[in-house]
């Protein structure tokens, strides 16, 4: 749960060198995802500065405004998911994994795919349910009174860009450890 | 329904013991389980609790403290506290490695989490511990204890994941009551490393020269200053933890742009970028835990387990010794966040049957967690330290044990003296629960 | 028939707030008339929507929820009507409150419900909404000047404080717990109820304005598939239920609170809590203040339907 991590020193190059970390199978650059990450991040502290600013040395009324600081952290959340599953860095426990037989590490690795798939594939359909459930019931946020599914709408959609990375990485993979 | 249940926790331990990240096996066990165990409607969870787990107004502290730790790391903070570290204590046998553990600890109060800590400290004090005679391994496993304490002393990431949890906490409190047993733990390291370091003779080509105080000291200023921001705007009062985050936030990038001027406007973006992609990666993991959480609590999955946990003893020692081994186990291959995701929806109803304090209990299991953090063979933070050292895991073991032997002596008496922990928490005023 | 072993019923707040002993008598009633047939399980704290409240109605909409007992603030982001409650000072009292949901404008509002994808089988009560913070004594507009106020539910709130001049933010009940203990925020406005069930006096909220300027009743429901699934005579028996639980509900909800009764208050003053009620010049000033809130809410909300509820209430 540090940069050590970040910085490839995370638990599975430690133990050994089987699996692989790193972005340089991708066709669309992370950097998209880390902009838009670093872009969330940075709007988060400017809202929250501000409504310290207006608390402690204005009388404005600003807080309602937290209503998007909450959206931005649901919105850096699956975009830094999706980098972090480009690049392979999620908190996992390879303890046994890397103790495995190549063959059987690749069984396992398939039943992650498989598992991730799965899971995201939920996401994006019950997400995507919800959103259109609020558009089409015309549902509006309790604190600024805007659509809901303009903030919703995201999770589907990011969950489809985590879906791509983790199909690309299983792509790389794979076809890499085809014998020649 | 029993069924259901087993394969809610079955299918999520089978992932996760397959290297599935925890976040997905978690979400997945949850949703199998409902399946199973449910209408096919309660599968509908998945839309609206994905997005409300994390939807959440507390939890914007966490990236907040999150760019606080990687801000300050990125200024180069820690070189200059070493430098202080050193005027202070002056070289004598073990001075450098108490100068690695101090710094580790004053790195830790600005910081939410270890690894973090134990990279950027090892990374600075490695090459000058090394050149003073002290083996690597035995520095490895130092510093990668020393940095376990950030997990305690505030703030601390896992903490606040606890203080969302748990109903009605007051963060502030918790944090209090981390800082004392964060000392101790320090200085539970700092004793044995001594004693180690004249025995063996380590640190024997220490230099003679000290760096001078008062130059060292305002060199160090704005680094120290961090923790008090950090301790003071959670203790006055003035501000909210999520306040302080942010303040701190901006007083890092101060530091970083202005006084040390080491970092650019491209160290600002990097900084904020992996810091957005770190908390995703914890993030995702509060979410889809959510599902697991509520397959779990719908289905009784969890209130079933906690009457088998009761069930083996009407002894509170018992159970809290037992609670403490499977934390220790799950401390050393599951980072703090993780574990408390996991493993509170089952401990909540232990808690409550024997009335023990949460604040309390909250620091016991930081402090289990913080063990499990260099406790091989899977130690997040001695991995970090081992590799930046270039030594095996294995090498440490023989150190690693009696720091983890004196850290089980300081958990044993905050175990029996939870005064130790509450007593700040109660003095600042806080309501303890 | 193909009934559940049990259904999921959501509320905020479970007993001992009369929100939850409504809900709970609810369960008790139906399952002793169904002879066990139908069993209702409640789940506190909204956690079936991770404690975000203003999610509940969706939730309930599809089927992640099958019942609930559910707060009209809370589902106004779904359904606009329902920030009739919320019109600053339409009800000066208990019996306008009852004009309302017992009368024509009760009905029009199960009809649009319905319509909006749940079925509605009763009303209980929440209660009128006061303000508390922990900062200052609260008689005039000015004395919210900057105050942080925790508020759900609706745009309406936000403008209603942003006119008297206070800085309301918008969170979950589950977020606000915290927010409050920490001092995240200096005040919040709940029924009496919620205040003194929480000890809110232990949080630091000890100024306490009674000022009755919103109600919030509540309304049981179910997800129109599970209706669907009952024998008409079930259907009627867990409708009658709703509605003595909601009886009973109301009656909790107004203990100590009316008439010659005013022992929650005397009991909050106990605690060292000022507890200040508005002479009817003060409150004319809030009245005043947000008079332009509440003429724009009323043209969101509908210009016939709050017409007929200021009749309702004029002729109570
Ligand atoms: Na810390
Ligand atoms: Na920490």
């Amino acid at each position: 749960m540090g940069s050590g991590r970040q910085r490839g020193q995370g638990m599975a190059e430690t133990q050994e060198n089987k699996i692989e970390t790193g972005t340089q199978h991708t066709i669309v650059p992370v950097r998209i995802e880390e902009a838009l990450g670093a872009a969330a991040m940075a709007l988060i502290c400017l809202i929250s500065f501000a409504n310290v600013i207006a608390r402690y040395a204005t009388n404005v009324s600003f807080a309602f405004t937290e209503e998007y600081s909450v959206f931005l952290l649901v919105f850096m959340t699956f975009v830094g998911a999706s980098a972090a599953f480009a690049g392979n860095e999620h908190i996992r426990i390879t303890f046994f994994l890397s103790r495995m037989s190549p063959g059987w590490q690749r069984v396992c690795e398939a039943i992650t795919l498989l598992a991730t798939t799965l899971m995201f594939s939920l996401i994006v359909y019950f997400g995507a349910r919800v959103t259109h459930s609020e558009w089409k019931w015309e549902e509006t946020t309790p604190g600024l009174g805007n659509p809901s599914w303009i903030y919703t709408i995201w999770m589907p959609i990011l969950s489809m860009a985590i879906l791509m990375r983790v199909l690309g990485r299983a792509w790389a993979t794979f076809r890499k450890e085809r014998p020649a | 329904m029993i069924v259901a249940n087993v394969m809610l926790l079955a299918v999520f331990v089978g992932l996760m013991l397959v290297g599935t990240p925890i976040a997905v096996a978690l979400g997945l066990g949850g949703a199998v389980g409902v399946w199973l165990g449910l209408d096919a409607t309660a599968l509908g969870m998945i839309g609206p609790n994905t997005y409300a787990a994390v939807a959440k107004y507390p939890l914007i502290a966490i990236p907040l403290f999150i760019l606080t730790g990687a801000v300050f790391e990125r200024s180069g903070v820690a070189g200059r506290l070493v430098e202080f570290a050193q005027s202070l204590i002056g070289p004598r046998r073990g001075g450098l490695a108490l100068v690695a553990i101090m710094v580790c600890m004053i790195m830790g109060g600005m910081s939410g989490s270890g690894p973090a800590d134990a990279a950027a400290v090892a990374t600075v004090m490695l090459p000058s511990m090394v050149k003073a005679g002290y083996p690597r391994p035995f520095t490895a496993s130092v510093i990668a204890a020393s940095a376990s304490t950030a997990i305690l002393i505030p703030p601390s990431i896992a903490m606040i994941v606890y203080s969302v949890i748990i109903p009605g906490m007051d963060l502030r409190a918790l944090f209090a009551a981390g800082m004392i047993p964060g000392l101790m733990l320090g200085i539970a390291v700092a004793v044995p490393t001594l004693i180690l370091s004249r025995r063996h003779d380590f640190g024997a080509g220490e230099q003679p020269e000290r760096p001078p105080f008062w130059p060292s000291l305002r060199r160090a200023f704005p680094g120290l200053m961090a923790p008090v921001i950090i301790l003071g705007g959670l203790r006055s009062g003035l501000f909210t933890p999520t306040e302080t985050a942010v303040v701190a936030v901006f007083y890092g990038l101060f530091v970083g742009t202005v006084l040390y001027r080491t970092m650019g406007w491209r160290d600002v973006y990097n900084v904020l970028a992996e810091s957005a992609k770190i908390s995703g990666v914890l993030m995702i993991i509060l979410s889809l835990a959510g599902l697991f959480a509520w397959a779990g609590s719908t289905m009784g999955a969890f209130s079933a387990t906690a009457d088998l946990i009761l069930g083996v003893s009407d002894n509170q020692w018992v159970i809290l010794f037992l609670v403490m081994v499977v934390m220790l186990l799950a401390g050393m291959v599951l980072d703090g966040v993780s574990i408390y995701l996991i493993t509170l929806p089952l401990l909540i109803p232990i808690i409550n049957a024997f009335e023990w304090s949460y604040v309390w209990f909250g620091v016991i299991m930081a402090i289990n967690i913080a063990m499990g953090q260099f406790t091989p063979p899977v130690a997040v933070n001695l991995m970090v330290t081992a590799k930046i050292a270039g030594v095996p895991l294995e090498s440490t073991f023989r150190w690693v044990g009696w720091l983890l032997f004196a850290m089980a002596l300081a958990l044993a008496l905050i175990i029996i003296f939870p005064e130790i922990a509450l007593w700040l928490p109660r003095l600042l005023g806080y309501r303890i629960t | 028939q193909d009934y559940k072993a049990e259904y999921r019923v959501s509320t905020v707040v479970p007993a001992p707030f009369p929100w939850g002993i409504a809900a709970e008598k609810w369960a008790e009633l139906t399952a002793e008339r169904t002879d066990g047939r139908i069993n209702l399980k409640i789940y506190p704290g909204v956690q079936l929507v991770q404690g975000d409240q203003t999610r509940e109605f969706t939730a309930i909409r599809q089927g992640v929820i099958d019942m609930a007992v559910g707060s009209t603030i809370n589902w106004s982001p779904q359904i606009t009507e329902l920030n009739l409650f919320s019109l600053p000072f339409l009800m000066p009292d208990y019996a306008a409150l009852d004009s309302l949901t017992q009368g024509p404008v009760g009905e029009k509002i199960f009809e649009i419900i319905q319509a909006k994808g749940a079925v509605p089988l009763a009303w209980a009560e929440n209660g009128f909404r006061e303000v508390t913070n922990s900062k200052t004594a609260i008689r005039t507009p000015a004395d919210m000047k900057g105050l942080k106020l925790r508020v759900v539910g609706s745009p309406i709130y936000n403008d209603m404080f942003t006119a008297m001049g206070a800085n309301p933010t918008q969170m979950s009940w589950a977020d606000a717990q915290p927010a409050l203990t920490t001092g995240a925020v200096d005040g919040q406005e709940n029924p009496l109820t919620i205040y003194s069930v929480l000890n809110m006096h232990e949080l630091g909220q000890t100024n306490v304005t009674l000022w009755g300027y919103v109600a919030d009743p509540l309304i049981f429901v179910v997800n129109p598939q599970v209706w669907e699934s009952f024998t008409p005579e079930d259907r009627e028996i867990l409708r009658q239920a709703a509605v003595d639980a909601g009886a009973y509900g109301v009656d909790a909800a107004r203990k100590g609170l009316v008439g010659d009764d005013q022992t929650l208050i005397d009991e909050i003053k106990g605690h060292g809590v000022e507890v200040i009620t508005l002479t009817d010049e003060e409150r004319q000033a809030f009245v005043d203040i947000t008079r332009p809130v509440y003429d724009a809410w009323k043209e969101k909300i509908g210009p016939d339907l709050v017409d007929m509820a200021e009749q309702s209430v004029a002729n109570r």
